[in-house]
């Protein structure tokens, strides 16, 4: 009889754990140090924002698997134990490690006293929910950023919000949508300081750009791995022991996502009951939400040439990538939901432009699964062009 | 601050129509001051930024409070049914309002028409704000407050004015039965036949409202054409109800509880209703030993019709929820609910990818359904009970989840399915 051992009760390791007790394949045992049953990470900011309680957060996990509230401090790989912090020990045939990762932490001088906080742990959450400062500063310009500017702007607080890059999510947007969204942002009333490298957090924040007084920050700089336990216990030497596994955020394999968690756990729990594993669709699918606007990403391929069009005002945009042959293999909607199952079944067949112009939305649905039809038209004349 | 400001001097106008009953002017002015009230907290939301996080609906209703305006509430509707002299002193609020537009003096129902279509309309205004984001929100809002006014209110009332002789026929059209439990009642069914035209009219459309138009708009919409966008009670629970509507709870325990209510409710009214139809075509009252009023229509009326509809669909909002009674309850969502479940082209559908657990789709569905759990499958969510209300979809930050009434076959699903 199998024993799987999971370390880290994050979407990788439940997944991993779901696959696993659905196959009966063994008995399985999910550690997890933060909380005793896993929770939404991505879902913290509600907490934060008071929005949603602990209970809303919690996720299932089938009864089949045993969950250990706890944190694992050392393992042996050779007699193949891992073992708790005050001393219990779980023995395993096979173990997964994932555990995740923590919030990178300011690089730069704290001074002694000045309330710095980040939102990567359940607790984190729960600190943030008793804040309530007057003025409030960001660091970082990423996902979790915009969700402690949201948090500030939420609680009336001054907000100021220092990024490094010179645009907004400048890996997905144009210069030009990137502006329109700063816009937006700035309407509601967040001090938005673009190429603003942050180097002291105090009694000013000291910046590239000038000094700022806030009586706390949040930091939301990316990511560290968590810790494996053990001498000398790096990913490479995981990857030797033919028993143990790592995946998710401690090992990604692509982005750092909840998705990507998910399907890592998924993906390894049924290879490890000898199942078959179900395709992935046929293109990423990447959504975000920052002030209400909601960013959908479609990709098939690196498209060769692109259409746009962006509305400044509301800060809404539309963006279409081809091949050259014409077939439409990237979207990016920006304040659209793109989400008509029509749509995307034309995209994802790689429609050519032409077919696009018959994509007629369904009537009676909410606002976004209909694209707009003026913006639609115009910019398959554009493409066909 | 406003706020509480605007709320006092609604309060007070109500008060001096009470005791000094200043008329028309006086009456107009009260129903004005409560809208003023309802513009200061929809001036308040469009401060907010547009979005469930940013309004803390979980802490607000802390549970002694919700427990008083529960009792306020249940009290407010017991009084209404079973103690008719004590509403009678409000009566100065609607009077000359009454005799002005149909003609007769206000009774205790005319009152909660006004009362009722007023809370529609001004926590509508609210909502409208709150959801200001998303267009169905705003069309569905919109067009559920003004059915409330239009045919609930409006309506009925002018033509009971215009048409004295037959005023009691003069009803919510758009209120069929089961809802409208009493409809095949001998007193109700006298009264169409001797009705003329008018009454044939409001038979024969009563009848094909059930047998007709529930199915098919069900079959082709979902129950949603109804229960969120016209229903009077799903009036209330979309827009005074709204800020209840994260305390529905989404166990499977009350999902059992749900199944075990609303089906032998239905199947109480129907069985009720054939005794009552069967006797009205025999000319009889009594079934053997059985008087058809008092076994079959007066317990029904009693315990469903006011104790359930009433006093618990709606006292009962600030301990389980705006849906209560449609949850619950309502037989005739259990009808359009078996439609929708067996064969319907509506269905929630989600996309297992880009679901990130966050539950806020579950803690907004106000029939309790966990709709995390299919979104965390990417199945649809095809359940008896779904409103369509589209908060889940508004309210998914991942904008995973949407409503669709098309042809199944001719959907392509994204949903990574294992
Ligand atoms: C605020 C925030 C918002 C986010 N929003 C999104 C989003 O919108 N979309 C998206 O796709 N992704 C989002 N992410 C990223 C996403 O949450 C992560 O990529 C994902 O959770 C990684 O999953 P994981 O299972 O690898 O690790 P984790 O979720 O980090 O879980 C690992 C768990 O293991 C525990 N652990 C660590 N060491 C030990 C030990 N020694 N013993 C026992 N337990 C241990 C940790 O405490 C943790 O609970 C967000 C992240 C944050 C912080
Ligand atoms: S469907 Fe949307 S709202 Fe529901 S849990 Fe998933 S991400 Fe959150």
């Amino acid at each position: 009889m199998e024993r799987f051992v999971i370390i880290g009760n994050g979407p990788a390791g439940r997944a991993a754990a779901a696959a696993l007790a659905a196959s009966r394949s063994g008995e399985v045992v999910l550690i997890g140090r933060e909380h005793p049953v896993p929770f939404s990470r991505p879902g913290l900011i509600y907490r934060a924002m008071g929005a949603m309680r602990d209970a809303d957060l919690e996720l299932p996990v089938p009864a089949e698997v045993q969950a250990v509230h706890g944190e694992v401090v050392a393992w042996s790989p050779e007699e193949r134990w891992v073992e708790l912090a005050g001393g219990r020990r779980e023995p395993f045939s096979q173990v997964i490690w994932a555990v995740g990762a923590k919030a990178r932490p300011f690089p730069g001088t704290v001074d002694p006293g000045f309330p710095v906080f980040s939102l990567q742990e359940w607790g984190d959450a729960q600190t943030l929910s008793h804040q309530h400062p007057r003025s409030w500063g960001v660091v970082g310009g990423g996902l979790v950023g915009a969700e402690l500017v949201e948090w500030g702007v939420g609680r009336g607080a001054e907000t100021h919000w220092w990024v490094r890059e010179p645009h907004l999510w400048s890996e997905r947007l144009t210069e030009e949508e990137s502006s329109a969204l700063a816009r937006r942002v700035r309407g509601f009333g967040v001090h938005l300081h673009l190429a603003t490298p942050v180097h002291r957090l105090g009694h000013p924040v000291v910046t590239a750009k000038g000094e700022f007084q806030v009586e706390a920050a949040g930091v939301a700089i990316g990511v560290v791995p968590n810790a494996i336990p053990g001498d000398a216990c790096s990913l490479d030497a995981i990857a030797h022991v033919p028993h143990a596994h790592a995946i998710g955020d401690v090992a990604p394999d692509g982005p750092r996502s909840w998705e990507a968690a998910t399907r890592a756990g998924r993906e390894l729990g049924m290879r490890l009951a000898g199942m078959p594993f179900s395709a992935s669709p046929p293109f990423s699918d990447d959504r975000t939400r920052c002030f209400d606007r909601t960013v959908t990403t479609l990709t098939a391929r690196t498209p060769t040439w692109e259409v746009s069009t962006v509305d400044a005002r509301t800060a809404r945009s539309l963006r279409l990538g081809f091949d050259e042959q014409g077939r439409w293999v990237r979207a990016v909607a920006m304040g659209w939901k793109l989400r008509s199952n029509a749509i995307k079944a034309a995209f994802a067949a790689g429609a050519p432009v032409d077919a696009l112009a018959d994509a007629r939305p369904f009537f009676n649905e909410p606002e976004g699964t209909r694209l707009p039809l003026n913006a639609w038209a115009q910019l398959l004349k554009d493409a066909a062009r | 601050m406003i706020q509480i400001l605007a709320v006092l001097l609604a309060l007070a106008a109500c008060a001096w129509n009470v005791i000094r009953n200043p008329g028309l002017a006086g009456e107009v002015a009260w129903l004005a001051a409560w809208s003023l009230a309802a513009a200061a907290f929809a001036w308040k939301e469009a401060r907010r930024l547009p979005g469930f996080a940013h309004r803390p609906q979980v802490r607000r209703w802390q549970k002694v409070g919700r427990w008083a305006l529960a009792a306020a509430l249940t009290g407010a509707y017991s009084v209404l049914y079973w103690w008719p002299e004590g509403v009678e002193p409000l009566l100065p609020l609607v009077d000359d309002l009454s005799t002005a537009v149909r003609g007769a003096p206000a009774d205790r129902w005319w009152l909660y028409g006004v009362a009722y279509t007023g809370l529609v309309l001004n926590s509508g205004a609210i909502v409208a704000v709150r959801y200001r984001h998303d267009a169905y929100q705003r069309r569905r809002t919109a067009v559920v407050a003004m059915a409330q006014l239009v045919f609930a209110f409006t309506v009925p009332a002018i033509l009971q004015g215009l048409d004295v002789e037959h005023a009691a026929l003069h009803r919510d059209w758009k209120l069929f039965w089961p809802l409208d439990h009493s409809f095949f009642e001998p007193y109700r069914l006298d009264a169409l036949r001797a009705g003329g035209t008018i009454g044939r009219f409001y038979l024969i459309s009563g009848v094909l409202l059930f047998a007709v138009v529930a199915p098919v708009a069900t079959y082709w919409w979902g129950k949603r054409w109804y229960c969120s966008w016209i229903c009077g009670c799903g009036g209330l629970a979309e827009t005074t109800g709204d800020a209840f509507r994260t305390l529905s709870t989404s166990t499977p325990k009350s999902w059992k509880w749900e199944r075990w209510l609303i089906y032998p409710i239905l199947g109480w009214i129907s069985v009720a209703t054939v005794a009552v139809v069967g006797a009205y075509i025999a000319g009889v009252e009594s079934i053997g030993p059985l008087s058809v009023y008092a076994v079959f229509t007066r317990p029904y009326g009693f315990v469903v019709g006011a104790l359930f509809s009433g006093v618990i669909g709606v006292g009962f909002y600030p301990l389980l929820g705006n849906r209560v009674w449609c949850r619950f309850g309502c037989p005739l969502a259990a009808y359009m609910g078996i439609i929708q479940r067996v064969k319907s082209r509506f269905r929630v559908s989600t996309q297992a990818g880009g679901c990130i657990s966050c539950g806020a789709c579950t803690l907004h569905c106000e029939m309790g359904i966990d709709v995390r759990a299919y979104a965390e499958r990417g199945e649809d969510v095809r359940r008896a009970s779904c409103v369509g209300c589209g908060v889940c979809a508004e309210v998914c930050p991942r904008d995973v989840i949407r409503l669709e009434s098309t042809s199944e076959g001719a959907v392509w699903r994204l949903n990574a399915k294992d």
